[in-house]
């Protein structure tokens, strides 16, 4: 099976300070794919690398459904048919929540002038409004508006758009227990409808219970990458979070 | 006329061209706009000198003394007026340009209802000339010189070697850090608006000394200002120097060569080039 | 009714009956005047208020549909019609030339670079080359349009004013359609977040170029049908006054709303007209005016008028009525 996406030897520098280093993995169609590390691993860098927003690696090659997309334009990465969300939660704020969502059936499906195709959005973006749950409030303007409701809707605007491959950063930081169970039921909503996710996350329980394979940063390099019960009884991963101290337990207990 | 001559007239263009780009960068560094009104400022610099000297009756260096101080007054005014209410408004970019430059008009507007718009020119201090060469030197070129020298001494050692300094040169990197370490940002912007107020005060002065004095007479030298300040880089003050120095220099150059009129656009064309090749300005 | 259509007719009908009402000639080119300021602001509005793009070089665009269209009708007698749309296409490759190396650049640069366009244009203009702009006399003379045998010239002319009108409610109408299509939805989007919009397919260089070089085509347009329309023209369009007032208009009557800077326009155009004939106290009693403006109400004329903004497209309203989704979203 061809891998939908694979990163060979990505690297990103600032100036002499590697945020990636050398990093391949691969990413298997309709997987769950998780990546986790402390913090300044470098994980919300790949994700910008790989998307090329705001930037694009320094070295190395992303194939994405065979074809190389490293440096090209981001809107150009998107209408291939791979799409992000941001650990901080971006919305348009002059816009209703369709509108919000109907950004993405627009614009993510290679709009061109000549055929707007109206119908064809529309029909996306509700359907993406309706599977994240809020066809209610579809006119309410997000101003002021609970954090689950905006990354809810920063999901429908990239399921809008149609994705093969979407890149989640962070989805449940900042949400109560009760709001991260129904994004975990998302996620295997989207799973199920054969978008191939990776996820970036701190809230381990999360991470592993969705994740079919998980990878492990630390200092931009890949630290352990497996599936999960593998990688999380992983001795270097454990001394990663918890530090040095910790590595003796795990070999006496 | 030589090269010699050009080479010296230059060095004097690129003082005053110093002192008139200086204040520009410091108010784009710490409150990041364009002050429209440093024009306005300059033409105030040389009207006040005017006014205390031939109505007033003092004598140069006093009338210099009390336009340094007014200008830096009229630079704290303008803070208080028109940029504090409007800096952290949406759009605040749009609105201080047009705020500034409204300002500016009502100085200039002002300034030619209470003193005519006849053309005046401040008297020099020091007379006479000499020669090195086949250059002509005067005595007032020379004290323009050193008088920048001076100014620019001053105010180096105002944002190396002093606390106020040091806070201007804090909100110029990171506002946001400057404000977590107790930095009192307005302050500082009056400070900012004050010296470089007080900047193109001084400029106003020799500009009128050398050339004539009308109450519109600010909107040439901001142009050229500008065209200083991107060459140089916006932010820095080092860059900002050397391309006042250089612009002047060039300017006597070519002025040799092309008729006056066509030497400003000429510039604006220069800057329009570094723009596409090296926005950062050629020393940032 | 709803209330926008009350505050929108009302005006507008008098507007079409203006002739009717007054035989003053001094009103009738007030108006048309203001038809004149509200295209540019409109226009300008488009790259300023709805894609945060600082443009300084806007008035060139007017100005050099203006100069490009008396110039070709003076000397190589095309006709003031044609012109009109040559005016408008000059201005477009200007606004092209003036966009395509810069926008890559940054805001910042392109400010900077359309400033520095304006300044060499105005210095350009003034300076009379191969004698075709009459310098700082400008152009005189200028043919006006012609219907028939009836030249359209001046504001005691009534089919001018009607040509007038029909230009501002033409180049209005479309931008607001073009500002409520998917188009304007991409310019609200990448002034909103841009890298968000990017993130959805949205290429802000693409809309900001179409912003920019549509806006060109009007103000060039209009910028004629003013060469034409007065018979004379000369470099002071392009001078600080007029730059500043326009760019009141835009600002006062709102950023990104097409309204504001409308009705902002016919209320400058009024002001500063009524008061020129006081000089010096005229310039200072209209920037204590836009002082004040800028204090109390930054957000504009369409702050005040809230029910009237065109800011967020209402797209879903346009698409909702030819497609019928029920209650629970399926058709």
């Amino acid at each position: 099976m061809e891998p939908i996406l694979k990163c060979e030897n990505v690297s990103k520098y600032f100036g002499d300070f590697a945020a990636v280093k050398d990093l391949s993995f691969q990413v298997n169609p309709g997987e769950v794919f998780g990546i986790a590390g402390p913090n300044g691993a470098g994980k919300t860098t790949l994700f910008n690398i790989i998307s090329n927003i705001p930037f694009p690696p320094s070295s190395g090659k992303i194939i994405f459904n065979g074809a190389e997309i490293q440096g090209l334009k981001p809107h150009k990465i998107c209408h291939l048919g791979l799409v992000r969300t941001f650990q901080i939660p971006a919305i348009f704020n002059e816009m209703s929540y369709l509108e919000n969502v109907l950004v993405g059936g627009i614009f993510g499906r290679d709009f061109s002038f000549y055929h707007s195709n109206s119908k064809l959005s529309m029909d996306s973006a509700y359907e993406a409004i309706k599977l994240v749950g809020l066809f209610e409030e579809r006119d309410k303007h997000p101003k002021g508006v609970p954090l689950f409701d905006i990354k809810r809707l920063m999901i429908a605007s990239a399921v809008a758009m149609k994705p093969k491959l979407l890149l989640l950063d962070e989805p449940v930081g900042g949400l109560n227990s009760s709001e991260i169970m129904q994004l975990v039921e998302l996620i295997r909503k989207l799973q199920s409808k054969g978008i191939t996710v990776v996820i970036i996350e701190h809230v381990m329980t999360c991470l592993m219970a969705i994740s079919q394979r998980v990878m492990i940063l630390n200092y931009g390099e890949k630290l352990a990458e497996g599936k999960p019960e593998e990688v999380a009884g992983n001795e270097d991963v454990i001394e990663a979070y918890l530090g040095k101290e910790y590595r003796k337990y795990l070999r006496t207990g | 006329m030589n090269i010699e001559v050009a080479l010296f007239s230059g060095l004097t263009l690129g003082a005053l061209y110093c002192l008139m780009a200086m204040g520009l960068t410091l108010v784009n560094s710490t409150i990041k706009f364009f002050n429209f009104t440093h024009g306005a400022i300059l033409m105030t610099g040389a009207y006040f000198t005017w006014y205390f000297l031939e109505e007033i009756g003092l004598n140069y260096f006093a009338s210099f003394i009390v336009t340094l101080l007014m200008t830096f007054i009229l630079g704290v005014v303008v803070q208080r007026v028109i940029v504090q209410p409007l800096v952290n408004k949406e759009a605040s970019g749009l609105m201080l340009i047009l705020g500034t430059f409204v300002i500016g008009n009502l100085l200039e507007n002002g300034f030619l209802l209470i003193f005519g718009g006849r053309l005046k020119r401040l008297p020099t201090p020091l007379e006479g000339h000499f020669s090195i060469g086949a250059a002509t030197i005067t005595y007032h070129s020379l004290l323009i010189l050193l008088t920048t020298g001076v100014v620019m001494g001053g105010m180096a050692y105002f944002l190396l070697r002093t606390r106020m300094g040091m806070a201007m040169r804090c909100v110029a990197q990171n506002e946001q850090a400057a404000k977590l370490m107790g930095i009192p940002v307005k302050t500082v912007y009056r400070y900012v608006l004050g010296i470089s107020s007080l900047l193109a005060g001084v400029a106003g002065v020799f500009l009128g000394s050398i050339y004539f004095m009308t109450p519109s007479m600010g909107g040439g030298p901001l142009s050229k200002a500008f065209t200083v300040c991107v060459l140089g880089g916006l932010n820095s003050i080092i860059g900002t120097v050397i391309g006042a120095f250089l612009v002047g220099i060039l300017e006597s150059t070519l002025i040799l060569f092309f008729p006056m009129y066509y030497v400003t656009p000429a510039l604006f064309l220069l800057m329009m080039f570094i723009l596409l090749v090296r926005p950062e300005g050629i020393f940032a | 009714m709803k209330k926008i259509y009350i505050i929108i007719l009302i005006p507008l009908a008098i507007l079409i009956f203006l002739p009717a009402i007054t035989q003053r000639t001094y009103i009738l080119h007030l108006a048309v005047m203001s038809f004149v300021f509200a295209i540019i602001s409109q226009n300008w509005d488009l790259t300023m208020g709805y894609l945060g793009l600082f443009n300084f070089g806007h008035l060139s665009f007017f100005a050099i549909g203006a100069y490009t269209s008396g110039i070709l009708s003076i000397n190589f007698q095309v006709s003031p019609w044609a012109c009109l749309f040559l005016g408008g296409l000059t201005a477009m490759v200007a606004g092209s030339i003036l966009t395509l190396p810069t926008i890559r650049l940054g805001g910042r640069v392109f400010s900077l670079f359309s400033f520095s366009f304006q300044q060499v244009l105005f210095y350009l203009i003034r300076s009379n080359p191969m004698g075709l702009t009459g310098g700082s006399q400008g152009l005189s003379r200028i043919p006006p349009l012609r219907v028939f045998n009836y030249s359209l010239q001046g504001a005691s002319s009534i089919p001018a004013y009607y040509v007038a009108l029909t230009l501002f409610l033409g180049i209005s109408m479309t931008l607001y359609y073009t500002v409520k299509s998917p188009i304007g939805m991409a310019f609200t989007a990448i002034r909103d977040s841009e890298n968000y919009a990017i993130s959805r397919g949205i290429d802000p260089f693409k809309y900001r170029f179409i912003a920019v070089v549509v806006g060109a085509f009007f103000t060039g347009i209009i910028g004629a049908f003013y060469a034409h329309f007065l018979g004379v023209v000369g470099p002071e369009i392009l001078g600080w006054g007029n730059v500043v007032l326009t760019c009141c208009m835009v600002e006062f009557g709102g950023l990104g709303t097409l309204l504001g800077p409308t009705a902002a326009a016919f209320l400058l155009t009024t002001l500063s007209n009524y008061l020129s004939g006081l000089e010096a106290y005229r310039n200072i009693i209209i920037s204590l005016i836009m002082f004040f403006v800028l204090i109390a109400f930054p957000s504009g004329l369409a702050g005040i008028f809230a029910p009237i903004k065109t800011h967020a497209p209402k797209l879903t309203d346009l698409i909702k009525t030819r497609i019928n989704y029920g209650e629970r979203g399926e058709k």
